[in-house]
Formats: structure tokens, sequence, C-alpha cells
């Protein structure tokens, strides 16, 4: 299946109050207690979401998404017992996401070789005029080359919805450095709109 | 020197193509069948663990303060602005009036019922207080909704502990003596206001 044909517009709102939902709950609570079927359907409720995270914080790298998205919905296995639905489900399995994200930058020594420096503009796509598939295929691949730092801060703020606060949080670093970032990361993905 | 800024227009544009971008995207069909293998091989998720010493994590430590540090800064903070030791004295007499929830619910089913009276006090003080509130200082204040944050945070904690464990005693003990340490800051700074 190619990667055009696989990305679909997905039903679920931006920040879904899962936790709000009586059925949701219920699986949650089943899947708290063993049921693996239970879970499969979470995942099946929440993978695509997952996974265009995950996506887009790997810079398109499929392989490395599956993994990333594999890794998460294992840890939320585990750590099941510790979702309390003080937030919505969708926001703590992000919240593992981007964790897991950063937990494997830091083991994984490599990933600095495939990011781009950050002035590099040069490998990022150009836009294709009008609102097209291709438009939004180059929009993700202009997204996906952006440098790390700046594309994760994009990808949280605005795709994600994040806060600048709750962003800083996360990823251990200033607020005043993930507007920095995101500044960057529209001034490098308009140039290549320019382009 | 380097020009910074980024056209709004060209900014609102690249909002736009972002939000025709996928929220979802369907990851491969084989990737669930990892998970389930590796979360077959891990058992049940780990049940939420309520340690020994659940009740030392620092919202229950500073709530359990309060009792006798922002409640008596509050009562301090009138005394020392607008009355005399005699309030002051009638303030330690009620701090020291600690009620004994040894005995009360012994499960959340039934403290339900008492919450509902404890959220009936508060809210009927809370409005007193309201009705009282330009004869208290703005310090006085600021000290008032800084202790409530911290009570209500210990509520909350307990509150969700609880929905994991409702049979719980030490925890429905805990709640109860929130909503009391609750109860009692309000009677206390509405009667200090009112005196």
């Amino acid at each position: 299946m190619s990667r055009q044909s696989a990305l679909r517009k997905s039903t679920i709102p931006l920040q879904s109050n899962w936790s709000g939902d009586e059925s949701s709950r219920a699986l949650i609570s089943r899947a708290q207690n063993g049921d693996v079927d239970a879970f499969e359907l979470i995942y099946n409720e929440h993978s695509g979401r997952v996974y265009a995270l995950c996506l887009r914080l790997m810079g398109g790298e499929q392989t490395a998404a599956t993994e990333l998205m594999q890794d998460v919905f294992v840890r939320a296995w585990k750590n099941l017992g510790k979702f309390r639905g003080e937030s919505a489900f969708s926001s703590w399995l992000h919240r593992l996401a981007v964790n897991a994200m950063l937990e494997n930058a830091r083991s994984d020594k490599r990933r600095v070789a495939r990011v781009l420096p950050m002035e590099d503009t040069s490998q990022i796509g150009a836009f294709a005029p009008g609102d097209s598939p291709e438009l939004r295929i180059d929009l993700e691949r202009a997204i996906a080359r952006l440098p790390e730092g700046a594309r994760t801060a994009f990808v949280l703020h605005d795709i994600e919805g994040f806060q600048h606060q709750e962003i800083a949080a996360q990823l251990g670093i200033a607020v005043g450095t993930v507007k920095a970032q995101l500044h960057r990361a529209h001034k490098l993905l308009i140039q290549a709109l320019d382009k | 020197m380097k020009d910074d800024t980024i056209d709004e227009a060209k900014l609102r544009d690249l909002m736009n193509e972002l939000s025709a971008l996928p929220t979802s995207i369907e990851p491969p069909a084989d990737a669930w069948a990892k998970i389930r293998a590796e979360i077959g091989a891990t058992g049940k998720p780990e049940a939420q663990s309520l340690s020994p010493r659940f009740w030392q994590r620092p919202v229950f430590l500073a709530a359990a303060a309060l009792l006798l540090v922002a409640g008596s800064s509050v009562v301090t903070a009138i005394a020392i602005n607008r009355r005399g030791a005699s309030v002051a004295r009638e303030a330690e007499r009620q701090i020291a009036t600690v009620p004994d929830t040894n005995t009360g619910p012994a499960s959340l089913a039934q403290f339900t019922v008492v919450e509902s009276d404890y959220l009936r006090a508060v809210n009927d003080l809370s409005a007193t207080l309201e009705s009282e509130r330009d004869s208290l200082s703005p310090e006085t204040i600021a000290k008032l909704r800084a202790s409530i944050k911290i009570i209500d945070a210990a509520i909350l904690e307990a509150r969700n502990a609880l929905a994991a464990d409702p049979a719980n005693k030490m925890l429905i003990q805990m709640l109860a003596k929130s909503y009391e340490q609750k109860v009692d800051l309000l009677k206390r700074t509405t009667e200090m206001a009112r005196s």
C-alpha cells in the first residue's frame, strides 16, 4: 500500500476527550485488567493518530515510525494502570509517543546524521500550487526535512495543538527555545513554499 | 543584518495548508501483530501502585501542612492587618480543633453521600466569603487562594486514587480530611472577615 493511499482524514476531533466516553472508559478498564482484545480495540481507535504523530516526529521514516508506534503501544499497555482519566486518553498516548521518541533520540546518536543543518533548506521540497494531494505530500515532505528540533516543535505545536509550555516541559527546554524553533520551522517552510 | 521576520500572509497560507493534512495515517497492517506478541509476553498491565508511602506524596504533605501553615498564615495576616490578639487566639483555638476521621464511611460509595455535604458547605462558604471579600486584604485573599489550590490538588489526587481503589480506607480518610481542611479554612476566614 502506497503512503499516499494510506493517507486518510480522521473523523476523530484533534483533541478528542476519549476519557469522557463511557464505552471507551469501559474498554480502558477492561484493558487495565489484562483484556488484550479490548486493548486491540483501543489500538484500532488510536493507532492512526499515534502513527501520524510518530511518522512526523521521525521525519517521515516509515520503519522508524512504525517501531516507535509499536513501542508507544507496548508502553501504554504496561502503564495502563497509571492512566487515571485525568487527561484525554489520546493526550496520554501522545505524551508517551513524545517521551519514547526523545528516549530513542538520546540512545541513538546516529539520528544526528539524519538531521539537516538548521539553515540548510536546499533539500526541502518545493510546494505544488493549489490544494491537492500532491501539495499535502509535498508539505509532509517539507516538514519531514526540517531540522529535528524545529520539526518537533512544529509538529507538536502546529499539528498536534500542544501549548508552548507543554512542549517545553516535555522536551526539557525553555519556552523561549520552543518559540525560536517554531519560528525557524515557519521560516524554513515558507522558504520552501516560495521556491 | 539578517532579516528574521516572517510574512504574515505567507504564514497564514502555511497554516491553511496544514489544516488540510490528515490527523490520522493508517499504520502498516502487520504492526499490531508485533505489539500483541510483545504484550502477550509481558502479561497483565501493572496495577496502579498505591505504596504504603502514598500519603507521603508532595501534594498530601502540602495539604497536611496547610492545617498549620496556610491556615494560620491566613488568620495571622488578618490578625496583623486588621484585628487584635483576641482574634488570633480565637483562630488558634479553631485550628486546634481537628475533626476525628478515624470513624466514617468505609467505601467510596458511602463517602459520596458525605462528599455532597462537603461540597454544599464549600459552595455556601465560598458565596459568603465572596460577599465579605472587601473586608479582606489582597494579601489574605492571595494566601487563601494558594491554600485552596493546594487542598484542591490533594482532593483531586485522592479522588483519582480512590477511583482505582474504592475500598481503601486510608484514601477515604485522606479525602475526607482534605475536604475538612477546605471547609475549615473557608469557615475560619469567613468568621475572621466578619468579626
